[in-house]
């Protein structure tokens, strides 16, 4: 493989890479958001304490 | 004659390059000891690398104990992988998952791996057939911060060039408190250091999210490449134990024993690649430089980042914090909240610098993997 064709290669691959980076971090991004949303279980002692 | 010749075998066989590789070992130690610069790694390597030198030496012969090591913890790439279980045992996500925004300094400061890997490609155009793209990317990977999986790549891309690609890694994961300061200066100014970052009011981690995002992180990134399985998954296992809160005895192995044995053993089987003929090359310089300069971009990729999103924010961020996303945890954290003392005392941003550093972590096996997924 020539330099050039090499650095091609090389630019596609980079841009592909580094562009996935941000994907799936951006897909932990909601999941994060989405546990954010979760609760632990209310336990027997708290829940009676409340009601 | 022949009890003569035996006694100083080895002074009349040593040369100018295996002197030279010892100063090398010797200059490793004393960073460690004096400088306290990685000591656990430095120190193990520069000995490691003394031992590789001294001619005819029986510790890294065929069925020497170094040999046996490199073989069994490098060549299957069981150190890395067990290195990961200790530091994700380690790692807290909790400040992560409280400002989940701070992912995106994890990715942005991945720049450094991709813009190292295109001057390995450029170094062509110096020193014509140098690196092939495999190799460039086993080099960009320096830019990674992250000592295994520069070890998990570079054993794969360029098993010839693991000794410089390793020590490059650890040497510049040392120096983050020399490279990363002028780099954020150079790049923001007074008043965007001083901004403060306030904690996210009322947001309490759940025990149940902390143990469900070790399990989804694998699962999703294993789908997404499989390369880096070993890798994250071991990464995320560690904190598993860590965050299950039934595993207390497992998590303080892993944490402790696990890490310091395998960071023992790690540190001189590195060293010992450091051998005069392979490591005294033009070869190794460029790799140096060019891991430098993988250092300098992941910086200003992760601050650029911050500096982009405040455009957006009415909450403005401290831009700082992005050049955290860099892997090197966590003393890049460490190293952002003192320069943030040092311009308003009253500046607290260790917790969002973490998640940012827990975000390179995360970033940078991603990283790997996926060059690994697309060169393999």
């Amino acid at each position: 493989m020539t330099t050039p064709e090499m650095l091609r290669e090389c630019l596609q691959t980079a841009t592909v890479a580094f562009g996935s980076v941000f994907l799936v971090l951006g897909a932990f991004f909601v999941l994060i958001n989405l546990l954010n949303k979760l609760k632990d279980p209310v336990s027997e002692e708290e829940n009676g304490r409340k009601l | 004659m022949l009890a003569t010749h035996t006694l100083f075998y080895g002074f009349a066989a040593i040369g100018a390059k295996q002197v030279a590789m010892m100063v090398i070992g010797l200059v490793l130690i004393a960073l460690a000891i004096r400088k306290q610069y990685e000591p656990m790694l430095l120190l193990p390597i520069g000995f490691g690398a003394i031992l590789a030198n001294i001619p005819a030496s029986a510790a890294v012969g065929p069925q020497g104990f170094l040999t046996v090591l490199y073989n069994f913890g490098i060549e299957h790439e069981l150190f890395p992988i067990l290195i990961f279980i200790g530091v994700g045992a380690m790692i807290d996500f909790s400040p992560l998952l409280s400002q989940p925004v701070t992912l995106f300094f994890g990715a942005a400061a991945q720049l450094g791996i991709f813009m190292a890997m295109l001057l390995a490609v450029l170094a062509n155009y110096i020193v014509p057939g140098v690196f092939d793209l495999r190799e460039a990317a086993a080099i960009g990977i320096i830019g990674a911060a992250d000592g295994p999986t520069s070890i998990y790549v570079g054993r794969i891309f360029a098993p010839k060039y693991l000794a410089p690609i390793t020590v490059a890694a650890y040497s510049y994961m040392a120096l983050v408190p020399i490279i990363q300061p002028p780099v954020i200066r150079l790049l923001t100014s007074r008043r965007e250091r001083c901004i403060r970052m306030q904690p996210v009011a009322g947001l309490k981690i759940s025990r149940r999210s902390r143990i469900l995002f070790p399990i989804i992180v694998t699962i999703v990134s294993g789908l997404v490449s499989p390369e880096g399985t070993a890798l994250i998954g071991s990464l995320m296992f560690g904190n598993l134990i860590r965050e299950c809160g039934v595993l207390e005895r497992l998590s303080n192995s892993a944490q402790n024993e696990l890490a310091n044995l395998v960071t023992l053993v790690l540190g001189i089987t590195i060293g010992a690649t450091m051998r005069a003929d392979s490591f005294l090359t033009k070869e190794t310089a460029l790799i140096l430089g060019i891991g430098l300069l993988a250092f300098v971009f992941d910086t200003a990729g992760g601050v650029l980042a911050a500096k982009f999103a405040n455009l957006f924010l009415r909450t403005k961020i401290n831009p700082m914090i992005g050049a955290c996303g860099i892997s090197a945890f966590p003393m890049s954290a460490r190293v952002i909240q003192k320069m943030a003392l040092e311009e308003d005392d009253q500046n607290f941003i260790l917790m969002p610098a973490v998640g940012a550093n827990v975000a390179g972590q995360i970033g940078s096996i991603i990283a790997g993997a996926m060059l690994l997924r697309m060169l393999s």
